[in-house]
């Protein structure tokens, strides 16, 4: 689990940057609503991310057609917004990934680097 | 409904509010869905902020935070400004506990004392001012309690008792101040028409205090001493003052209800000379002047008293 009191790297910063491949990997083998995202993120160590940004890049993903959205009636109160993931979101998803597997790659590399010298 | 969910609905009309900039379509867009996963987010028992803040959130990570040009058409203002009225209306949600704990006290005290006059509780409590505050403070109490619970098993019947407690607050508000059965009137009470008696007020202006309370004892009424020159209350007047002036007037009619006294108001000069007299017992009294210690005058006296000085 990673926080953000304890470091000086800009986590929101960090996260904003890769927010929308987290999103479509949260939701790439179920769908889920909004703070259904927001758990499935927070469990697996995010904690610090802000719902709102969640929902937004929700919204703004399905805009782009990455996502699918269908509404669920309950019983109890307002609708559940659900997003499912898109042919186009899947091959965003590799993409962004070989990308974030690359960028990764060469932080490490300069890291590495600074602490051999 | 939850009070998550209540709390959600409330909040993501306050977001909706904030994003009042934008058209009514983009603000569906973005919000839609909203309240369910806030009431989730509230049931993990999360910290949501301020409105303020999730609304920047929201509009940064849809991309729309900077270089959006939107002008809202004439209905997308009038939905937003529409929107921003009715949260506010919400905010005021506690003057309307302490309202509705008002109108619960009046009418506590109308069913209390309806059978003593048919006047609204607000009269009554006058009479019993500690007993009225102490049941306002319950109400406030109860009231502010209900409020801030909202359990969603008494929904219905808090429904219903808001409708009948906001048609008793107008009856109170308007009706009452206007009808015949509200209000005090030189002391007294005013009494519905149909328990009225309605008899002259004796004069005794003129009269020593004693006569006066005599009279007036005679109808039924009894009075009330102010001191000409403080205009204070006086509890206790020698019984030889004279009555200078009184209200209401000799010769008026006053509704009076059986075995309640009517009070007339009555002004007495402390600092005037004094009579000693009596009525009807003796006609001829004598008043004693202090600045002429000695001297003696006779007066005579009749249901109208006045006092003739001679040298």
């Amino acid at each position: 689990m990673v926080n953000s009191n304890d470091e000086s790297l800009d986590r929101s910063q960090l996260v904003k940057g890769v927010l929308d491949l987290a999103v479509l990997s949260a939701l790439s083998q179920e769908d889920g609503y909004g703070y259904d995202v927001v758990r499935r993120l927070r469990s697996a160590g995010l904690v610090d991310v802000a719902e709102a940004s969640v929902y937004g890049t929700l919204r703004r993903l399905f805009a782009t057609g990455m996502l699918t959205s269908y509404v669920v009636a309950s019983d109890e109160g307002p609708h559940r917004k659900y997003y499912g993931m898109t042919p186009v979101g899947r091959d965003s998803i590799a993409a962004q990934r070989d990308q974030w597997v690359a960028f990764c790659e060469v932080i490490n590399t300069i890291i590495k680097t600074k602490e051999d010298n | 409904m939850s009070t998550n969910m209540e709390t959600a609905i409330e909040f993501a009309n306050k977001v909706r509010v904030e994003l009042g900039h934008l058209t009514s379509e983009q603000i569906a867009d973005l919000t839609d869905g909203l309240e369910a996963d806030i009431a989730s987010s509230l049931d993990d028992g999360a910290d949501i902020g301020s409105a303020k803040k999730y609304a920047t959130d929201l509009l940064a990570a849809a991309g729309m935070s900077n270089g959006v040009e939107v002008v809202p058409n004439a209905v997308d203002v009038f939905i937003n400004k529409a929107r921003r009225w009715l949260v506010s209306i919400s905010d005021l949600e506690p003057a309307w506990w302490i309202f509705r704990a008002w109108v619960a006290t009046q009418l506590i005290g109308w069913l209390l004392f309806r059978d003593q006059s048919s006047s609204p509780g607000y009269l009554e409590w006058r009479y019993m001012q500690a007993g009225g505050i102490v049941v306002l403070g319950v109400m406030l109490y109860l009231s502010v309690r209900i409020g801030r619970a909202k359990p969603t098993k008494w929904k219905k019947l808090l429904s219903i008792s808001h409708v009948v407690l906001a048609i008793a607050g107008l009856a109170f508000m308007f009706v009452g101040p206007r009808g015949e059965t509200n209000g005090v009137d030189n002391g007294n009470p005013i009494f519905p028409r149909s328990l009225c008696e309605y008899v002259p007020v004796p004069d005794v202006v003129g009269l020593p205090v004693a006569d006066a309370k005599e009279v007036l004892a005679g109808m039924g009424m009894a009075g009330t001493f102010f001191d000409q020159e403080a205009m204070t209350n006086l509890a206790q007047v020698p019984d030889v003052v004279i009555v200078l002036q009184q209200d209401p007037r000799g010769g008026s009619e006053v509704c009076r209800v059986s075995e309640i006294q009517y009070m007339v108001d009555l002004v007495v000069d402390l600092a005037a000379p004094m009579v000693t007299t009596s009525l009807p017992l003796q006609t001829t009294p004598t008043t004693v002047l202090p600045e002429e210690s000695e001297a003696t005058t006779t007066t005579s006296v009749k249901p109208k008293a006045t006092t003739t000085t001679s040298p």
